[in-house]
């Protein structure tokens, strides 16, 4: 079995070749997945670019490293080469205070627009007395203000019925067809990334699960997998069985939700019950499995917690054999269903060249006929060793995304029947935790398909219990800025369906980021004396 | 002299029956079942159904201070009154049981009423200011626009076939005598009603709730007592022509009930078996079956009064 540490590779590049280095890897085929920067202290910054290939069977991950110094910390931008590279450009600006040359949008993402005018900026070198942050009253009051025009801007949040999550879109509008469009995030911010960094491993695959509700067992497994990239130790197959089935689970509860919501925003609320019934009997699997029906605390380094015995397994078979029929019928009688298919057909066309050039991915990319799947290109768990078939629609619109979703569906319960009878047989003496060894320096990435793309971690180690740092990237931070482009041009009354066909979890986009960089590496025995330290040096400046 | 004056009591009591009704059979099919969990006896209340819910809720509303905001004109506040009593006013001249006020023209007369009260409706949400409202008064006048023609041809078919304009002499079993009529006047009452296909004008998922976007309080209330109102006297109107069984005293009463719980109970079912419309979508489907329906409609009374 291919290990996805195999397909990892970190090149180093220097400030003055990353352009011309980066429009090669572009040309030959590479998707930007993330940039990242971390603070290394005296060595200066150091940016991640991340890119695969996804055109090779196998795809690989190249990393590009860039050291950039501290005091002149300058980078060209690679915006004008890949609009992939917009925001996470965007994040660099905002939280490293790396000035990227040449980037045409450098607003804040996460922070308040008008942040620098309310926080005086602090003059450190002249005056080590100042205050790093101003306290006085701001000069303005803080407005989230994207863009002012002689047009009609409709607001579409921060709380908006047809979005549960707290984000803000304006549009503005011209009889009812929307002329431009800009997302605001940041309104859930925890900065889980930062306090991963505190904490233990162990302790980090909790604050993991609780970075998204829906795909909770695909962020403990990605960083799992990640840290054991970093070991280098074999998983039991049972576990990897195991994985499989919860991360499959997992993919059905949240496509039969997105599949229920697009009903729900085209006003079908009918569907929308009806899915949430049938998502019960997953949801009384997972419960069965676990104990919990959300949340399941089911990973751990280097296997699982949680056994799967053959009364499991003959349990959630017999559900899933009662779900597969119940769930054909009610796809069946959705697609029959006229008027949504019209209010779905030729909204939201993403071409597939755009949805490359854009960098999308999962539901979004397949729905526009590249057969893209992470566990495909880039296996994971127990992948190759189940039947099972990348889907892809060629519609391009809506319509597409949610058939995408819903042979998906089907596909998942294919291969949770074929998990669940593997582990019935397996003998139940086999183990599924491997014995861990000591933890060296180095870093390990991992990638993983969630339901809405691709999840990706980057953890690093310094061989201390706590990780040197840790950098992730959701699905939905590509996805969020092609929702973006697809809602310009159309109806009002499509952004609701364009959103839902999307389906973006905009929660997870916004806890997945780091507030602060990390400062000094400073070894410390326990998070409590990293605290005080912390507290110590600020108070000495 | 029938106590044709009672009728706006009989609609609103009958109407939050009917709106209980309506509810009801929309859980049933989106198979939300409620409570199914043996609770201790001092909690039993919450497993039975409130069938006095519609009224709990406007009672609510109307023990609620009201916000108004600043963008708002007067008219914010006297619209709805405005449209309660056009559905009050309306209640007059719909035949409970066979008993209505009896007038001549009292076909035209609701006619006016219906469309007031709607455009009441329009004008006091797009003075309260807000960006959702306008946007819900656009599209509620192109409904509007779409949907008056079939409606009025639908009824007028009838209104041929008896060579009156008065509601009462043309009541009757019509569904079997003009079935194309019956059809339009359906489609046009659930447009009138803002039912799914065409709750156009008040989508959640798209303008928040529309024109009621900034009614809160008591206003809303009087909003939502207009609308039961509404209800009761769309669904007797088509009860009346054309479910209509011509009898007095008890029996009058079982068959107007039955009358108006079936139109409900199809209401009902088109609600909850449909998405919505997009505004376009709609406009253009109202311009072209419902219409289509009600000239066929009016053609076979033509040909029923004057050919046969």
């Amino acid at each position: 079995m291919s290990k996805q540490s195999d397909l990892f590779k970190v090149q180093d590049v220097s400030r003055e070749n990353l352009i011309p280095e980066v429009t090669d890897l572009m040309n030959s085929g590479a998707r930007l997945m993330y940039a990242s920067g971390v603070d290394r202290g005296v060595f200066g910054f150091q940016l991640d670019y991340h890119f695969c290939f996804d055109d090779e069977a196998k795809s690989r991950y190249l990393l590009l490293r860039a050291l950039v110094k501290r005091n002149e910390p300058t980078i060209p931008s690679l915006t004008p080469i890949t609009t992939q590279a917009d925001w996470a450009e965007r994040e660099i600006i905002e939280f490293l205070g790396v000035k990227v040359e040449d980037h045409p949008d450098p607003r804040h993402l996460w922070l308040p627009l008008n942040w620098d005018d309310t926080h005086a900026k602090p003059d450190l070198e002249q005056n080590p007395e100042s205050k790093r942050i101003n306290t006085d009253s701001p000069k303005k009051p803080p407005s989230d203000h994207i863009f002012i025009q002689p047009l009609s801007v409709v607001p579409y949040g921060p709380y908006h019925p047809a979005l549960i999550e707290s984000n803000f879109l304006k549009m503005s509008v011209e009889d009812e067809t929307v002329i431009d469009a800009d997302l605001k995030l940041g309104f859930n911010h925890r900065s889980i990334i930062k306090l991963m960094e505190r904490r233990d491993y162990y302790k980090d695959i909790y604050l993991s699960e609780r970075i998204c509700g829906f795909c909770n067992v695909h962020h403990t497994l990605t960083f799992v997998m990640a840290v054991e990239n970093i070991l280098g130790i074999e998983i039991p197959q049972k576990a990897n069985y195991i994985r499989t089935l919860l991360g499959e689970l997992e993919r059905m509860k949240s496509h039969l939700l997105a599949i229920g919501l697009l009903g729900e925003l085209t006003g079908f609320k009918t569907m929308l019950m009806h899915s949430l019934r049938l998502r019960e009997e997953i949801l009384d699997s997972l419960e069965v499995i676990s104990g919990q029906r959300i949340s399941h605390g089911a990973m751990t380094l280097g296997g699982v917690k949680i056994d799967i015995t053959p009364v499991h397994a003959d349990f959630i078979r017999s559900r899933l054999k009662s779900l597969k029929a119940s769930v054909s019928e009610f796809f069946e009688q959705y697609l029959a269903n006229d008027i949504l298919i019209d209010r779905l057909k030729n909204v939201g066309h993403l071409s597939p060249a755009d949805a490359r050039t854009y960098g999308a991915v999962g539901p979004l990319v397949r729905g526009s006929g590249h057969p893209f799947d992470v566990r495909k290109q880039f296996p994971y768990a127990a992948y190759e060793d189940v039947s099972w078939e990348v889907i892809t629609e060629n519609g391009a619109d809506s319509l597409a995304r949610l058939k995408v979703r819903m042979r998906e569906f089907m596909v998942s319960l294919d291969i949770c029947e074929q998990c669940c009878d593997i582990l019935r047989s397996v003998p139940s003496s086999s183990p599924i935790v491997s014995t861990m060894s000591e933890l060296p320096c180095g870093e390990g990435v991992a990638k993983t398909e969630p339901p809405r793309g691709e999840l990706l971690y980057h953890v690093a180690s310094n061989g201390t219990n706590t990780p040197e740092f840790v950098r992730l990237r959701v699905p939905t931070f590509p996805n969020a800025p092609i929702l973006l482009r697809l809602i310009k041009g159309g109806n009002i009354a499509d952004v609701p369906v364009v959103i839902g066909s999307i389906d973006p979890c905009f929660s997870c986009t916004d806890r997945a980021t780091v507030v602060q960089a990390n400062k000094e590496i400073i070894i410390q025995k326990s998070s409590k004396t990293n605290e005080s330290g912390e507290r110590i040096k600020r108070g000495g400046k | 002299m029938d106590p044709f004056w009672l009728n706006p009591i009989i609609a609103f009591f009958c109407g939050i029956f009917l709106s209980f009704f309506f509810r009801k059979v929309n859980a049933r099919i989106q198979g939300r079942r409620g409570p199914l969990i043996i609770v201790p006896q001092s909690l039993h209340d919450i497993n039975h159904s409130k069938v006095l819910q519609p009224l709990y809720d406007i009672l609510k509303l109307f023990s609620k201070k009201t916000i108004i905001p600043t963008a708002a004109r007067s008219l914010f506040i006297l619209s709805p009154v405005f449209a309660f009593l056009c559905a009050f006013t309306a209640c007059f001249f719909v035949p409970v049981a066979g008993i209505a006020y009896v007038y001549p023209f009292s076909l035209v007369i609701l006619f006016y009423l219906l469309m007031g009260e709607l455009l009441f409706e329009i004008v006091g949400g797009i003075a309260s200011g807000s960006l959702f409202s306008v946007i819900g008064g656009v599209r509620e006048v192109e409904l509007l626009l779409a949907n008056e023609l079939p409606f009025i041809l639908g009824t007028f078919a009838l209104a041929i076939s008896y060579n009156t304009l008065s509601i009462q002499e043309m009541m009757g079993f019509h569904i079997l005598t003009n079935p194309f009529a019956a059809i339009a006047l359906f489609l046009a009452i659930l447009v009138k009603l803002h039912m799914k296909p065409f709750d156009i004008s008040e989508a959640e998922s798209e303008i928040v709730s529309g024109l009621t976007t900034e009614y809160n309080g008591k206003l809303l209330g009087l909003l939502d007592a207009t609308k039961i109102i509404m209800l009761f006297v769309l669904v007797a109107l088509f009860a009346g022509l054309f479910l209509w069984v011509p009898a007095t005293g008890l029996a009058a009463w079982f068959i107007f009930l039955a009358g108006i719980g079936a139109t409900v109970l199809m209401l009902a079912i088109v609600h909850s078996l449909f998405s919505r419309f997009r505004i376009d979508q709609a406009t253009r489907w109202l311009l072209k079956v419902p219409l289509a329906l009600s000239i066929i409609a009016v053609i076979l009374a033509v040909v029923q009064r004057y050919v046969l």
